[in-house]
């Protein structure tokens, strides 16, 4: 691994921590456990694009590690864990054959994995079915922030096309 | 493997929300003739209420929530988490969507009742 790609490793997780702890911050409209804007997906998608799934994936680990150190709270590691895991397998999957221009729909997939899967930690958790009527809630926001991340990332690629990060 | 178009993406993303959306108003709408409500904590029933006898409110206290009883309805009058969320939910009438205190682990749910007459206050 060159020294340019670790540094840039370095340079996207610190990024993406510094998202996933403000991100922390905002209070969410919907009523409804798990639904969060996701912006630290932007990083993840970024990285795919930009490096490979591989270093996209250390990334991820290492963002879901700290950012649930620097919370403080195990739970919020149990989430994000559950969460990025399954969103990432989708970004593995879809990415292979979606194009450039569709990283957009890339994000919402992986919004909407990321969401099944909390619901499906929450449910564990609190040892009931009756989250999943959550689901219709949690799939429009993971289609619109999934979106609004994905298409975020499309750009960030775009534009990083003819730099050296490319 | 074949490409999909964006224009194909779009299309079916927007119907998928759009079926989410109309869930949704249905789930919400939908009568129910018989409203026993069930408050878990921890995963444990702890109270069974029919909620169309209710004829003025009252409130139950849990250890971190407190809970607003009403006539056919059910809501999270107040908790101690963080977020705040059970009780912004608001009311529920029907069996469709539970008010849940994920970091309280406590869940208040209706449930089509099989017939057995629902005991205020019960504990089990």
């Amino acid at each position: 691994m060159s020294i340019k790609r670790i540094a840039t490793i370095a340079a996207l997780t610190a990024i993406a921590l510094t998202i996933f702890m403000l991100e922390a911050q905002i209070p969410v409209i919907i009523a409804v456990p798990g639904v969060k804007l996701g912006l630290s997906n932007i990083v993840t998608l970024i990285a795919v694009y930009i490096l490979s799934k591989r270093d996209a994936g250390i990334i991820l680990a290492l963002r879901i590690m700290l950012g649930s150190i620097f919370a403080g709270n195990s739970m919020i590691f149990l989430y994000s864990a559950a969460g990025g895991l399954l969103s990432f397998a989708s970004v593995c999957l879809t990415s292979s054959f979606l194009r450039e221009k569709q990283i957009w729909a890339v994000g919402v997939l992986s919004a909407i994995a990321h969401n099944a899967a909390q619901i499906a930690v929450a449910a564990l958790v609190m040892d009931s079915l009756a989250l999943f009527w959550y689901l219709p809630w949690l799939i429009i926001a993971a289609i619109i922030t999934g979106a609004f991340t994905g298409l975020s990332a499309q750009f960030a690629v775009k534009s990083l096309k003819n730099t050296r990060l490319r | 493997m074949r490409k999909i178009s964006n224009r194909a993406l779009i299309i079916i993303f927007l119907g998928l929300l759009a079926v989410s959306a109309v869930w949704i108003l249905i789930a919400a709408n939908i009568e129910q003739d018989e409203l026993t409500a069930e408050i878990y904590v921890d995963g444990r029933l702890m109270y069974t209420l029919d909620l169309s006898k209710v004829t003025e409110e009252y409130t139950i206290e849990l250890p971190h929530n407190t809970v607003l009883v009403g006539e056919g309805e059910i809501s999270m009058l107040s908790a101690d988490c963080p977020d705040q969320l059970c009780v912004r939910q608001g009311v529920i009438r029907n069996g469709i969507q539970p008010i849940i205190c994920l970091p309280n682990r406590v869940e208040i749910r209706i449930v089509k009742d099989s017939g057995i007459d629902a005991v205020t206050g019960g504990r089990s």
